[in-house]
């Protein structure tokens, strides 16, 4: 149950990163030259080497949208995790053994 | 476990006087960062503990930052004289800050806030130059990277 659950997330994972393409890929489209609208902070995240193309896909969400879609997010991250942590026996995070006292 | 929101729900509904900051403001603003605790700057006031403890005294809460998590007493006497309550909860991290860096005292917070309605609820939330202020003057790596996202989102704006 818990693996379906799993699977589940990285289904809509993947079927969300496809969309996030397909949105991106348009965005590009549209905009071959983003910071020839944007000032040099835009071109300072780009030279940085933020995605953000993704900046502006979540700018088009109202506050909201952008909270759920970052819940969404989470759970994938914790759900990952969690398979993680299952694989090696441990948390990657910590040297020590998961449970160890 | 419970969600981040679930948790902002709770310290709404428990009526709470916070200002939604770190990296959720960030999320509300449009970062694409994601992030696990929730942070809020909240007077550590003994009527505003009482309110924290009813909002999340259900949820276990442990000290984040000691070995083993002790659990912390639900105690507001006790709790309003830290600084700081960094918390671990069954529904995630939770920390919650008197005062925030490059901005100031709660109250100076929540006058550099804004108010949304978010996920059915009334929420202030650090106004986004008052978080990249916050952001610039933590100064780690991590912050930066935020900056920089925040700064072109406000230049996305203007």
């Amino acid at each position: 149950m818990e693996a379906l659950s799993l699977q589940g997330a990285i289904v809509r994972m993947a079927a969300e990163v496809t969309i996030a393409s397909i949105v991106n890929q348009r965005d590009e489209r549209h905009d071959k030259s983003p910071t020839s609208r944007h000032g040099s902070a835009w071109q300072a995240a780009i030279d940085y080497g933020i995605d953000v193309s993704q900046t502006e896909y979540l700018l088009t969400l109202t506050p909201h949208e952008r909270l759920i879609r970052h819940e969404q997010a989470l759970k994938l991250v914790r759900a990952l995790r969690e398979a993680g942590i299952r694989y090696y026996g441990f948390d990657p995070r910590h040297p020590e053994p998961a449970g160890g006292e | 476990m419970g969600s981040t929101l679930d948790i902002l729900s709770r310290l709404e509904a428990s009526e709470v006087d916070f200002v939604l900051v770190g990296g959720m403001a960030g999320v509300v603003h449009g970062s694409s960062q994601v992030t696990e605790d929730l942070d809020v700057c909240a007077p550590l006031s003994r009527e505003n503990v009482k309110r924290i403890i009813r909002a999340i005294g259900d949820l276990r809460p442990r000290w984040r930052m000691l070995p083993q998590n002790p659990t912390i007493p639900l105690d507001a006497a006790l709790l309003s004289t830290y600084k700081n309550l960094y918390t671990i909860t069954d529904m995630g991290q939770l920390d919650i800050l008197n005062e925030i860096t490059g901005v100031g005292s709660f109250e100076e917070v929540k006058r550099q806030s804004v108010t949304l309605s978010v996920v059915g609820m009334t929420c202030r939330v650090m106004s986004l130059d008052a978080l990249i202020r916050a952001k610039r003057a933590m100064g780690r790596p991590r912050d930066h990277q935020a900056a920089v996202e925040l700064e072109a989102i406000r230049d996305r704006r203007e």
